[in-house]
């Protein structure tokens, strides 16, 4: 029996050994065009894989950015160092001269059931000077209240999106826990990262209940308008097509329950991997050629009524 | 040893070590060609599967896109494992894929519901099952690892179009 088990052990042993170990591996991704559509920001990625045929397990990312003033098809330059996560937001702010970069690492479950990570968001100069703007610190990403059985995504939980002409940072946080939700957005004069404004508290919309576990909206970020951001909420009950939002402008102004088209929300900002004519930016995964007049699936920024 | 050899056995499962599914040609392909596109996929997932091998949908930013007849689901980041399905009706899209050796067949099943489709939404259920043939090689060497017999993970998923 113990021969058989032995037989047993060695056959899965060889049938999946390339599932075992991890290795080092690395690919460019999410590129996107400049706010003028005239340049273009991608990443460099290192990480480790677990192959499984035909499918790839990633963890312990590093990130490096990647700038060029140009949409030719060349490689764009690396601008700064690998830094510790993977990206989660890239904006390329040329009239203005610098990137945002959101990173974040592998989740984390805890012991009741939920996951955290870190998350960080940086001003990178097109000279390769990294500033930190938020984060560096653990966030909540998936809530748990019933220890695990059943989780979902927090909003946001941290997001920094400049405003279309680059000169203003809207810093969402929200915090999330089996009772309550909190959100806010602080803007920050992109040049110095100064508070011009805020935090200012985002009114938020009821959760839906599953018993004694709340389901909180999902949450659509974007800026609607030159200085107004925007949280819309899902599920709210809208006609097709629009989102019950709140907005919040520079200067304090915020205002509840006011409907917004579904295409304000994505891309959030001037700067996105769809160009303002609509065309689309894709990078090679191993040689980090670009091609810039991609077929786009998403609209360019801007609300369409 | 044993241990190992079978978390890489059901993680090989839940990840597609195996024959990749051939599209029937019966299917509806209005459902894979309404569903291609870019969506936003959030939603919470119930699961009673050890950890690493729960199984959701790419959340965040995804790209759903018809590979010969299969529709194949990536995240924008690339973070998520993509998933690759089979249209096996009109609001229904599915993979099975079995893995053998000597005295032990497992099985991975997901399965992509659709309650709700139009031009800006799309909703439904994914759930992931992972189960064996009964086998009692299976059962003895899982029971020595501590690993169920059987796990479900369930998605109740949202998405908007982008």
């Amino acid at each position: 029996m113990r021969a058989e088990r032995a037989l047993v052990v060695a056959s899965v042993m060889l049938a999946f050994a390339g599932c075992a170990s991890w290795e080092e591996d690395s690919r460019y991704g999410y590129p996107v065009f400049s706010d003028d559509d005239v340049g273009v920001a991608a990443v460099y990625m290192t990480f480790e894989a677990q192959d499984a045929v035909s499918y790839t397990r990633t963890q312990n990312y590093q990130s490096q950015v990647l700038m060029k003033e140009d949409t030719g098809s060349a490689r764009p330059s690396a601008l700064t160092a690998l830094m510790t996560g993977q990206v989660r937001d890239l904006f390329f702010m040329r009239d203005e001269e610098y990137i945002v970069l959101g990173r974040h690492d592998d989740e984390v479950e805890r012991s009741d059931g939920s996951s955290e990570r870190t998350i960080w968001y940086d001003r990178v100069d097109l000279d390769g000077t990294v500033t930190s703007i938020a984060g560096g610190s653990t966030y909540l990403s998936m809530l748990s209240c019933d220890g695990g059985a059943s989780s979902s995504a927090t909003a946001g939980p941290l997001k920094v999106i400049p405003s279309p002409d680059g000169t203003v940072l809207a810093q969402f946080e929200s915090t999330s826990s089996c009772t309550e939700r909190s959100m806010s957005v602080t803007f920050l004069d992109a040049s110095d990262l100064s508070v011009l404004d805020g935090p200012h508290t985002i009114p938020d919309v009821a959760p839906t209940w599953s018993g004694s576990t709340p389901w909180w909206a999902t949450v659509d970020l974007a800026w609607s308008d030159s200085d107004v951001f925007a949280a819309g909420f899902w599920g709210s009950g809208m006609t097709p097509g629009y989102l019950s939002a709140s907005t919040v402008e520079v200067g304090g102004i915020v205002t509840e329950e006011v409907v917004l088209s579904m295409d304000c929300f994505y891309p959030p900002t001037s700067s996105s991997n769809t160009s303002s004519a609509g065309d689309g930016v894709q990078i090679d995964d191993e040689s980090g050629e670009i091609n810039a007049s991609a077929v786009s699936l998403v609209g360019a920024y801007g609300c369409s009524e | 040893m044993s241990r190992a050899a079978l978390w890489c056995l059901v993680g090989g499962l839940a990840t597609g070590c195996g024959a990749t599914p051939e599209p029937t040609g019966v299917a509806s392909h209005d459902l894979l060609a309404a569903l291609v596109g870019a969506w936003r996929v959030e939603g919470p997932v119930r699961s009673d599967c050890p950890v690493g091998l729960e199984r959701h949908l790419p959340r965040g930013e995804t790209i759903w896109t018809d590979r010969s007849g299969l529709l194949h689901i990536a995240s924008a980041t690339g973070e998520t494992a993509p998933v690759l399905l089979e249209p096996v009706g009109e609001a229904r899209l599915s993979r099975t894929t079995e893995v053998a050796v000597p005295g032990c067949t497992g099985r991975e099943t997901l399965n992509l519901v659709v309650e709700q489709l139009d031009s800006t939404w799309a909703s439904g259920l994914y759930t992931a099952v992972f189960s064996h043939d009964g086998g009692s090689s299976c059962a003895q060497l899982l029971a020595e690892a501590e690993l169920p017999d059987r796990c479900d993970s369930a998605m109740d998923w949202q998405a908007r179009r982008l």
